[in-house]
């Protein structure tokens, strides 16, 4: 066991009573004062794994530990975590004072203290001027900051926040996002935070854990996830629009490699393919060749040869850039365009999958053979 | 004023009149039957629904020809007597006077013409008042535009719902009446609801000292308080579990719960019999109280749970995670929510120990242990023939402390007490 870890999941396993496995063999373990989030799609088992670490669901098999103590069989109340709830969780019948005093009250903090730290707390917080209102009197900017308050005013040892800005709007969600990450840093507490949201994932982390069907698929910091894909599920997942998959059959010679699709071939870099070989002692056929629409060029009329050529399936004006989507044979390809470009649905244009940046995938691993 | 105007005056007056003509022969019938009720209050209720009518015609006449008037309740009625005042002096002065000075075909009609533009005007006037959108004096009773279909169809919800109100509260009104009678005076054979000679007779017996209202008040509280007491202590753990834990054989026992409540509880009065007597519990009101809460628990834990079911998960979980144990959450956060399902599942419990009759008439054999029930039937088994006004009396105290309870309980049943603990 890792003694610097703060969290330990120790190959944690959990099965609902209908059969379903909601967390797979999971190990990860969370640094002293690090912000880890969970990210996944829906039903990937995040929440549980959320749940599991406060107590409120059991393992069925697999330890779970907190500052270096083993606290798979502990009720939630002994563990000393603090949670916020997607849906805030407030108590309606107390006032916001009485919201934030409660898991001071319930630990038997002396009356003077408890004042004194619901004070600070709520300063900290900004709400202040709420005190003596009921939850229901609030906007749900203000329910949130209530909810954080209460978690943060006994120090807990583990935060543990469960899509806490998911309830509120785009812009408050930007503002309480940069809050959130100023308040872990200042306070210092280990934090994990579940999230289906890549944004969110890519500016709160230190680092990110990215589940998928209950199991861990990459662990790792932001940058890295996302240049450094472990596997097919976290390419195609991380990064907006999401990176090109082309399933292709590799042929590696001596001055150069290729890509086989179905009805176009790419050329692989040079220095991608040196590193190829590098890794690999035997590379297999069947691959899934992934670049990222940040990473494709394209061009009305190019005459380089390894260029494909497809036509424009659909714009997307973003603003700041162009998204084209291109249908080269039966693959859809996007690719990025600046905003002066002037694509029309329809129009025949080439398209260079060829960079330095792409990655490739075994179809039968989906690992990524990069790495 | 133009001819239109004119006409339209005319128009009033004669929809009026034909309309107040098809009207009061059903006005007629209702308070035929309304006086056989009792003659004040029939009386009453006859001449509030004449005023109603002549409001509610005119407000639909005047809707339809001029503006929009109010007609909420109040509205109509104060426009009814008013309107009935003027036409009556107004007719009065262009119809009788004239007709009775020379009678004649002729004048009938002419002044009938006359009458009709002037009742026409005078209505009109009238309604101004109750105009929807002026008069800053009426504005501040209630302002509110209604058309004319949406009038007649909240008026015949209203009066269906009168209607099923009269049927309710009929026999309470009756006992009441009988209450306040002298023993003699209900051996009669008219239909009378205000007693012609009341008296407070039977009321000073019920309530003296050595009445036995006392005693069977206090017992039917001691067995009423404690079955409610003992469910609610009993239920909420229960019902609590129910709706939070998994575990294991909790379907079969929600549904055996369901099932013992299929079975009357009359029918097993003679196990509960011999059970009391082997406990020692028989003619003992704990033996009672112990057999209403058999009655009682499982609906309570129905009740409760359904409740618990409504209230968030995600809240009794934060309060687990911040301290509370799985007692300090139900008590602290969980219990508190739930006062309203606690408030009705009390009264409910309440309510079946208070009323209940048939069991307690069997386990319960001295007479210095009757509940109230008991001792109301009592009243009518004795060798002399029964003495009506006392029961009524006696109905009417047993029921006061329901009342209470109702009023204690009834600021909990608040709704929506848990909105605002979850999302935005």
């Amino acid at each position: 066991m890792n003694f610097l870890a703060d969290v330990l999941l120790e190959n944690v396993t959990k099965k609902f009573e209908d059969g379903v496995v909601a967390v797979k063999d999971l190990y990860i373990e969370v640094k002293d004062k690090e912000f880890v989030v969970l990210l996944g799609p829906s039903g990937c088992g995040k929440t549980t794994t959320l749940r599991l670490i406060a107590g409120l669901e059991m393992p069925t098999s697999g330890k779970i530990y907190i500052g270096g103590e083993d606290v798979t069989k502990l009720e939630p109340w002994a563990r000393d975590v603090a949670m916020v709830f997607q849906s805030y969780a407030l108590y309606p019948h107390m006032t916001v004072y009485d919201n934030i005093a409660f898991p001071l009250k319930m630990r038997k903090c002396p009356k003077a203290e408890i004042s004194r730290r619901v004070e600070d707390t709520a300063e900290l917080l900004e709400i202040k001027d709420f005190l003596k209102r009921k939850p229901r009197q609030l906007s749900g900017g203000q329910r949130q900051r209530v909810a954080l308050a209460r978690a943060i005013v006994r120090n807990p040892r583990v935060f543990l926040m469960d899509e806490p800005l998911s309830n509120l709007d785009a812009k408050l969600r930007v503002l309480m996002r940069i809050e959130l990450k100023k308040l872990q840093k200042r306070l210092g507490v280990t934090t994990i935070y579940v999230t289906h949201d890549q944004t969110e994932a890519m500016t709160l982390a230190d680092r990110v854990a990215i589940q998928f069907s209950g199991a861990l698929q990459q662990y790792a910091p932001p940058t890295k996830v996302y240049s450094r894909p472990e596997n097919k599920f976290v390419a195609g997942f991380i990064g907006t629009p999401p990176m090109n998959l082309i399933d292709g059959k590799l042929s590696i010679k001596e001055n150069q490699g290729t890509v086989e699709a179905d009805d176009f071939t790419i050329k692989i870099d040079q220095e991608l393919k040196e590193r190829l070989t590098q890794k690999n002692d035997r590379l297999p056929t069947d691959i899934t060749y992934g670049v990222r629409p940040q990473d494709c060029r394209i061009s009305a009329r190019s005459e380089q040869r390894e260029w494909v050529t497809g036509k424009v399936y659909g714009v997307e004006l973003l603003g700041s850039e162009n998204v084209i989507h291109v249908e080269v044979g039966k693959n859809r390809i996007v690719a990025l365009a600046s905003d002066q470009s002037t694509y029309q649905m329809g129009d025949t244009v080439r398209v260079n999958l060829t960079s330095k940046k792409a990655h490739i995938f075994d179809r039968n691993t989906e690992k990524n053979l990069m790495l | 004023m133009n001819w239109r105007t004119l006409a339209r005056y005319f128009i009033h007056g004669m929809a009026f009149s034909f309309l107040f003509f098809v009207l009061s022969i059903a006005w007629v019938f209702a308070a035929i039957s309304l006086v056989n009720i009792g003659a004040l209050i029939g009386l009453v209720i006859g001449v509030v629904l004449l005023f109603l009518l002549v409001g509610f015609i005119n407000s639909i006449i005047t809707t339809n020809l001029w503006f929009r008037v109010r007609s909420r309740f109040w509205d109509l009625l104060f426009h009814g007597i008013a309107l009935s005042v003027v036409l009556l002096a107004l007719n009065g002065i262009t119809i009788s006077l004239p007709n009775f000075a020379s009678p004649g075909i002729a004048t009938s009609i002419i002044t009938f013409v006359i009458a009709a533009f002037l009742d026409g005007f005078a209505a009109v006037k009238l309604a101004g008042y109750w105009r929807a959108e002026c008069a800053p004096w009426i504005r501040v009773l209630r302002a509110e535009k209604m058309s004319g279909r949406r009038l007649a169809f909240a008026l015949s919800k209203n009066a269906l719902a009168i209607i099923i109100e009269l049927a309710i509260i009929f026999p309470i009104v009756w006992i009441v009446s009988a209450s306040f009678r002298s023993y003699g005076s209900l051996l009669t054979t008219t239909l009378q609801i205000i007693p012609p000679h009341p008296t407070l007779e039977a009321y000073s017996w019920a309530l003296a000292l050595n009445s036995p209202f006392w005693p069977a008040l206090t017992n039917s509280l001691l067995v009423s308080l404690f079955t409610t007491g003992f469910c609610l202590l009993v239920a909420s753990p229960a019902a609590y579990a129910m709706s939070r834990f998994r575990f294991l054989g909790k379907r079969p026992i929600l549904y055996a719960l369901i099932f013992i409540q299929f079975v009357p509880g009359l029918l097993m009065f003679i196990a509960f019999f011999y059970l009391l007597l082997f406990l020692k519990l028989y003619d003992n009101l704990f033996g009672l109280a112990l057999i209403y809460v058999a009655l009682v628990l499982p609906f309570d834990i129905w009740n409760l749970k359904a409740f618990f079911d409504t209230l968030p998960k995600d809240i009794d979980e934060a309060a687990l995670i911040d301290g509370a144990s799985y007692w300090g959450a139900m008590f602290r956060v969980v219990l508190p929510l739930a006062a309203p399902g606690m408030a009705v599942t009390a009264f409910f419990s309440f309510l079946t120990a208070w009323n209940e009759f048939a069991l307690a008439n069997v386990i319960l054999g001295s007479e210095a242990n009757y509940t109230l029930p008991l001792r109301l039937y009592a009243l009518t088994q004795r060798d002399i023939a029964t003495n009506w006004p006392h029961f009524a009396a006696l109905s009417i105290l047993s029921s006061i402390p329901l009342v209470i309870v109702f009023m204690v309980i009834q600021r909990y049943l608040r709704a929506g007490l848990a909105i605002g603990a979850v999302k935005g």
